[in-house]
């Protein structure tokens, strides 16, 4: 476990272009932010995909942190990758003129890849919306606390404690249904 | 009743409802965490993510890094080198 000290070192080294910082964040951030994707898309490739748009969105942006929560700040950038890969799942299917399938269901349906197997836990996630289902995965692998999920979503405290109180709950019912 | 984020959270329902309905929501938080808890997502491929990790290389003498191998972000190094080119550098 890296301490925020080391971390605060390693953006330090990331801003000033050291290849090793930057494979250092990578290494301690691809698990929770690959699980962050998977568990809203259901999809092994466009997990892989959208992860490596967040490590080189965090390139690109690195230099525009300026403190406070790196966890949030990082997990803001992959909260908007997620939703522009919803968007462009949402202009592709206009294009396409497919009608009046619920988009959610075809975003969030699980298609298996080779040697993939969709377990029970994704498979009653996506019956909960997607608002829901991006706070629970935004609380779960972000770890931010209910404050600074509130300030990142521009919220009340109340109402996102209200929501994630609510989808939890609701998702242990599936689960143990 | 800590969560691993050190909040408390059945005194943060405390604020918005009556302690003994706190304690149940507090309760229903932490009991559907601990189901997400034995559910672990798959892990990214180790390999794929050794790549990206070793990479990234910096490009000139700016805090920017090119993926030189992965494929999936190829689109950068080229996005990279035709702003550069156009900016005359």
């Amino acid at each position: 476990m890296t301490t925020s000290n080391g971390l605060a070192q390693i953006i330090i080294g990331c801003k000033n272009g050291d290849s090793k910082c930057f494979s250092q964040i990578v290494d301690m951030y691809a698990s929770r932010c690959y699980g962050y994707f998977y568990r809203l898309t259901g999809n092994n490739d466009v997990s892989d995909e959208l992860l490596s748009e967040l490590f080189v969105k965090l390139v690109e942006k690195i230099a525009s942190y300026k403190g406070g929560s790196f966890d949030g700040w990082l997990f803001k950038i992959a909260s908007n990758i997620f939703h522009d890969y919803l968007r462009s799942k949402q202009r592709r299917k206009k294009l396409l003129d497919v009608q009046k399938e619920q988009l959610e269901s075809q975003f969030t349906e699980p298609k298996q890849s080779d040697n993939e197997q969709i377990d029970k836990l994704q498979i009653q996630l996506t019956r909960l919306d997607t608002n829901t289902r991006e706070l629970i995965m935004l609380r779960f692998y972000s770890k931010l606390s209910f404050k600074e999920i509130a300030l990142m979503r521009s919220e009340p405290i109340g109402t996102t404690l209200a929501k994630l109180h609510r989808g939890l709950k609701k998702l242990r019912e599936l689960m143990e249904g | 009743m800590n969560n691993e984020n050190q909040e408390n959270l059945k005194e943060l329902f405390e604020k918005f409802t009556d302690a003994e309905q706190a304690e149940s929501c507090a309760e229903d938080v932490q009991k559907a965490e601990e189901i997400l808890r034995k559910h672990p997502a798959p892990e990214p491929d180790a390999m794929l993510i050794a790549n990206r990790s070793s990479s990234y290389v910096p490009h000139g003498d700016r805090p920017e890094f090119i993926p030189k191998r992965s494929p999936q972000t190829q689109w950068y190094a080229t996005y990279l080198d035709n702003t550069h080119r156009n900016l005359g550098e």
